[in-house]
């Protein structure tokens, strides 16, 4: 790595197109820090991963909730339920923050492409660079959006559930009959986060789309 | 049963401001507020690095690349720390005859050991970010925002404090998806080593 490492003497076109590849291939971990170059669109499959690991534990959040509201809290499906949550919190540490991180990253990357951008003498290609620069930041905007918006749904989610569990430990709930209405409200929750989930995954497969374009036009 | 611990919010003198903490009554709340200010529940996306009056551990060694490899084994073993002592105060509390001494202690004790390492990991991310690379820069940011989300279960422990409405069952779970949150902290560190410019 790495694309930064690149002189400003580098023809604009390739720089641009390395630097969009940066962000999109954030993330990557190689044996050593300098050695190896990311792979082009490695960040979106890692971010792809994180997407479809969180989609996963919530999905089965859900599912818990759902089976809870209709058991009446029985005591199988009250472990079931603490096993999602468990496991939901887990999973959480490394996928809230490595969504987080490559928001704030993705944008360095543009930072720094608009640096170079800056560099370039050659008029001509420093249009054509400007203009990928464009679609590209284009595509990291939506995924950027897409990943606020969940991040905006599923702490409260998180929360919600947490608070939900611990009332169940109460004595005032021993033996009293869980509260429908506001199962199904953790389950919307939960079906809200799902769906801002999928819109994340949607914008990654646009962005992949147009990284490919992008390379099959470049000579 | 269920055992839930209530904590009365009066403060511990009539007279004002001292605070003990030999009175689990009194002092459990000025730990948790203690706690809130130091554990930050908003997750932050920017690395802010050492806060102004926190002290920089001393960890010099012959070069730069020495400094950074003691800074991440710091780390690490600050880590194993927090994540063992996560899982103790999870077995403690899982003994009924858990007391609300007990986990005034371990909850001290779990929320100095966790301040502990954010301190260690600032060293070792303010040292990455003098490498100038964005790999360096974006793994500190991630591993500091994995932090702050093993940190919100602290402001939930600490919220349940507030309501009188804490029992050791809520401790035993959140204890232990604390624990197993820090391992998979510590996976990700290991994992980032390179990304922080370590070659081991």
């Amino acid at each position: 790595m790495n694309s930064f490492n690149l002189t400003r003497k580098a023809v604009a076109s390739p720089l641009v197109l390395s630097l969009a590849l940066g962000w999109l291939a954030g993330g990557c971990v190689s044996p050593s820090a300098d050695s190896s170059a990311p792979k082009p669109g490695q960040g979106i499959a890692e971010y792809r991963e994180v997407t479809r690991e969180a989609r996963g534990r919530v999905a089965a959040m859900v599912d818990a909730v759902e089976a809870l509201a209709q058991s009446s809290g029985s005591s199988s499906k009250l472990s079931g339920f603490d096993r999602a949550l468990h496991q939901l919190e887990v999973t959480s540490v490394k996928t809230r923050a490595r969504a987080d991180a490559i928001i704030v990253r993705g944008q360095a990357y543009f930072d720094e492409w608009k640096e170079n951008l800056a560099a370039t003498t050659n008029q001509a290609t420093a249009r054509a660079a400007t203009e990928r620069y464009g679609r590209m930041l284009e595509q990291f905007e939506r995924v950027r959006e897409c990943s606020k918006e969940v991040r905006e749904k599923f702490r409260p989610f998180m929360a919600k559930l947490r608070e939900f569990r611990a009332r169940l430990d109460q004595p005032a709930a021993a033996g009293a009959e869980l509260s429908r209405p506001e199962l199904e409200t953790l389950a919307a929750s939960g079906r809200s986060v799902l769906t801002r989930l999928d819109a994340v995954s949607t914008a990654l497969n646009e962005a992949q789309a147009a990284l490919q374009a992008t390379l099959a036009r470049t000579p | 049963m269920t055992r839930i611990f209530r904590f009365n919010a009066k403060p511990a003198s009539r007279r004002g401001t001292i605070v003990s903490f030999r009175s689990t009554r009194r002092g459990l709340p000025a730990a948790l507020i203690l706690a809130l200010l130091i554990v930050a529940p908003a997750a932050q996306t920017q690395y802010p690095g050492i806060p102004p009056g926190y002290p920089q551990p001393a960890l010099t060694g012959p070069t730069f690349g020495a400094n950074l490899r003691n800074a991440a084994n710091a780390t690490k073993t600050q880590a194993a720390i927090v994540r063992r002592g996560a899982g103790d105060w999870s077995r403690r509390a899982n003994s009924g005859g858990y007391s609300a001494a007990q986990l005034q202690q371990d909850f001290a004790n779990v929320q100095f050991q966790f301040q502990a390492l954010r301190e260690q990991f600032n060293v070792l991310g303010n040292l990455a970010l003098q490498l100038g690379r964005p790999r360096a820069n974006n793994a500190v940011a991630e591993l500091d925002s994995g932090l702050n989300t093993i940190g919100e279960l602290f402001t939930f422990l600490q919220n349940q404090y507030n309501a009188g409405t804490l029992d050791r069952h809520t401790v035993v779970r959140t204890c232990s998806a604390f624990a197993d949150g820090m391992r998979v902290w510590e996976q990700e560190l290991r994992k980032n080593t390179a990304r922080l410019g370590l070659a081991y």
